[in-house]
């Protein structure tokens, strides 16, 4: 398993476990546990949840288990897919930070949108280098 | 990998950089109000990153890796008609915002995608089925014979 693989997969189970820890943060707020900036999270858990958890999982395997580039780099360009790693876990980390804070201070504004450049940067990235791996058997 | 999965699993990349575009366009709005219009794209963003990145790329996956039989993987022309009809159902789904008839357009939108998933899994039922392996173990060692009891 290539080391970037393991790193989406055992990424993947943080941000599975956090976007559960979130969602009780959620559910707490309806009975009044929690803060009234948690209800400002609920993008937060389905980010967490489907691109956190779901896309990086699927990412991690296929990056191990699609068919062969070629024989002098079987994955493709390997610092795409690192990329596509830095900028969906960035991308995501400040959006976790930046969304119960927007409206406070204009600054929390432009980290969402960095935060918005970072998650398309790495989803464009890893497509980038899985694209010509996806073909028939040759 | 088949020439049908090479189609899914390609389409499902596509869509996941159309519903990650779509996302990002909504977040930075969500930042810093530019653009009033993304808030319409976000069913669209929910359609495509659900149905087209996630369950077509199970889909084709599934296609690729299910039990076969013999060289053949079963009813292929409804997995054929599950393609087209879930990208017909998703571009309807994305164009619907923009259009008159929203509420019809996206009602047939519903009745494509359902229908895709429908003769999807009339396709795979069939090939969800144990292997087919050999019951003679005459050729085998102990060993090998206890894994095949165990299997």
């Amino acid at each position: 398993m290539p080391l970037v693989t393991r790193w989406f997969v055992r990424l993947s189970f943080l941000y599975l476990v956090a976007a559960l820890i979130v969602g009780i943060g959620l559910a707490a707020r309806h009975v009044g546990w929690t803060a009234s900036w948690v209800a400002r999270l609920s993008p937060t858990y389905f980010h967490f949840f489907m691109l956190g958890w779901v896309t990086q999982l699927i990412f991690g395997v296929a990056h191990w288990m699609f068919p062969n580039y070629a024989p002098d780099a079987p994955r493709g360009r390997e610092g795409l897919v690192w990329g596509a790693l830095v900028g969906v876990n960035g991308g995501l980390i400040l959006r976790a930070l930046a969304e119960p804070l927007v409206g406070r201070a204009a600054v929390w504004g432009w980290v969402l949108v960095l935060s918005a450049l970072l998650q398309w940067f790495g989803v464009v990235a890893f497509v980038w280098n899985t694209w010509p791996r996806v073909r028939p058997r040759r | 990998m088949p020439k049908l999965t090479v189609w899914y699993v390609k389409a499902s990349l596509a869509y996941l950089v159309l519903g990650a575009t779509f996302g990002a366009l909504i977040l930075s709005h969500k930042g810093v109000p530019w653009a009033p219009w993304t808030w319409r794209l976000f069913s669209s963003h929910m359609d495509v990153t659900l149905l087209g990145w996630v369950t077509l790329l199970i889909m084709g996956i599934a296609y690729w890796i299910l039990p076969r039989f013999g060289v053949r993987r079963g009813r292929e022309r409804w997995a054929w008609a599950a393609f087209l009809l879930m990208n017909g159902g998703l571009v309807l789904a994305i164009a619907a915002p923009w259009l008159p008839h929203t509420r019809v357009l996206f009602l047939l939108a519903r009745l494509g995608e359902a229908a895709s998933v429908g003769a999807f899994v009339f396709h795979a039922w069939p090939r969800v089925k144990p292997l087919m392996v050999s019951t003679d173990t005459s050729s085998l060692s102990g060993g090998q014979r206890k894994m095949g009891r165990n299997r």
